[in-house]
């Protein structure tokens, strides 16, 4: 998938996840919602996932910034047999989609997963690239202000 | 009958403990955890494991005890037990165990010693009648009306109002609010700056914009959703007639709190006007 070897972090962090009895599927996207990797490779919708994933927490972290305080970090939903939860760390976004199966120990390996991909994060790239990244999303900077 | 939901939350909590130090005595409520679970192999496993590094923690001595009755070795079971007595002492907690492990054991004499001493401490203890029961020595039922009381507290149902009012008394949680599908505030209770108004308004735009995604997605409706940012958490849970959502803030107790809001709703004698 998208040319990443098996000895890539984010596809082990991806495949750790995903292994998790009731999980149908992860997706790990960028901050533009664009897919990296995503686990079962073959992932039916994985762009959808990621796309829409980046919506949702976009919109909830809009929303409860007017309410309480910006740096919305996790998003979980359940429907009648299904629970989506996309979570935030750096730059990175994670989606997992589950079912009935999955228990709430999902949680801890989701958890897991973020720090996975935080440590790898932190290990390839130097403190001064991430440190400035937000643990959630960060908010979108207007071309008004990118020029002033 | 062992609520599975709450032993997850538990073993999720314990094993999060855990994995930021793994020197930490809450193996012993995590291997616990497992043995309710019915994950004997695991729970043992845990238990040693964890002895190892705390060989007098006598809490993590009980547990294992238990789980050497569960798997059917009740000689191994009085050696855990007698070791944790040696570290810590007794407690009833200790002494209902042991009166367990002697009847299973066929010690009907001394496991009866003990139970008549926690009777009388303590007539209406479920466990310790139980096990009289089990070695035949019937008491007389003592506080009818207690079981009475019990049932009429069952019976017991509770208004929205009333379910906002205790949702809201619960540790860390700061805000309370029932809103119409149609974004009226039907009961709230919190604290903050913001009118009751705007605290439904947007609450129930967040609870819209989440399920609209989760339609495009093809899962169904939101049940539920939960938002957590570094200091508070926004819990909204559809009722189908109306939205409970719970604002509280990042420590809050989840696994105390799902209870609480399980219990309330199951009791909850709900009619919204239309």
């Amino acid at each position: 998938m998208r040319g990443l070897n098996k000895d890539c972090k984010l596809q082990a962090a991806v495949n750790y996840v995903a292994e998790y009895s009731g999980v149908m599927g992860a997706v790990i996207a960028d901050r533009e919602g664009l897919v990296i990797v995503c686990s079962p490779p073959a992932l039916k919708n994985g762009e959808l996932f990621a796309a829409l994933g980046l919506d949702i927490i976009r919109n909830a972290d809009g929303s409860i910034g007017k309410l309480i305080d910006p740096g919305c970090r996790h998003v979980s939903l359940k429907t009648q047999d299904r629970w989506l939860t996309v979570a935030a760390t750096l730059n990175f976004l994670l989606v997992v989609l589950a079912d009935k199966k999955a228990d709430d120990l999902l949680n801890v390996r989701i958890q897991r997963t973020l720090d996975m991909i935080a440590n790898h994060v932190k290990d390839k790239y130097p403190a001064e690239v991430y440190s400035d990244m937000p643990g959630e999303i960060k908010k979108e900077i207007t071309m008004e202000a990118s020029h002033v | 009958m062992i609520d599975t939901t709450e032993l997850d939350d538990r073993i999720a909590k314990c094993e999060k403990i855990l994995a930021a130090d793994n020197n930490s005595q809450i193996f012993a409520a995590l291997a616990d955890a497992y043995r309710k679970k019915g994950e004997i192999e695991l729970a043992r496993e845990i238990c040693q494991e964890g002895l190892e590094n705390h060989p007098n923690y006598s809490s993590a001595r009980v547990v294992l005890a238990k789980i050497c009755i569960s798997e059917g070795d009740y000689v191994a079971a009085k050696e855990e037990l007698d070791k944790a007595i040696k570290s810590s002492g007794r407690s009833r907690a200790v002494d209902v165990l042991e009166a367990e492990i002697y009847i299973r054991l066929g010690r009907l004499t001394e496991a009866k010693v003990i139970l008549d001493r926690l009777y009388l401490s303590d007539p209406d203890d479920e466990l310790v009648l139980n096990l009289i029961s089990m070695i035949g020595d019937e008491k007389p039922p003592r506080r009818a009306a207690s079981e009475k009381d019990r049932q009429e507290a069952q019976k017991r149902s509770y208004s929205l109002s009333d379910v906002v009012s205790l949702l809201k008394i619960v540790p860390r949680v700061m805000g309370v609010i029932a809103v119409s599908q149609n974004g009226l505030v039907l009961e709230g209770r919190f604290d903050g700056a913001f009118s009751k108004e705007e605290f439904g308004a947007l609450s129930k735009g967040i609870y819209d914009l989440a399920d609209s995604g989760a339609n495009k997605l093809n899962i169904g409706t939101s049940n539920e959703i939960l938002i957590e940012t570094h200091t508070s958490k926004l819990w909204i849970f559809n009722k189908q007639k109306y939205l409970l959502i719970i604002f509280a803030r990042d420590d809050v107790s989840m696994g105390s709190l799902k209870l609480k809001v399980e219990n309330l709703l199951s009791k909850a004698d709900i009619s919204i006007g239309e």
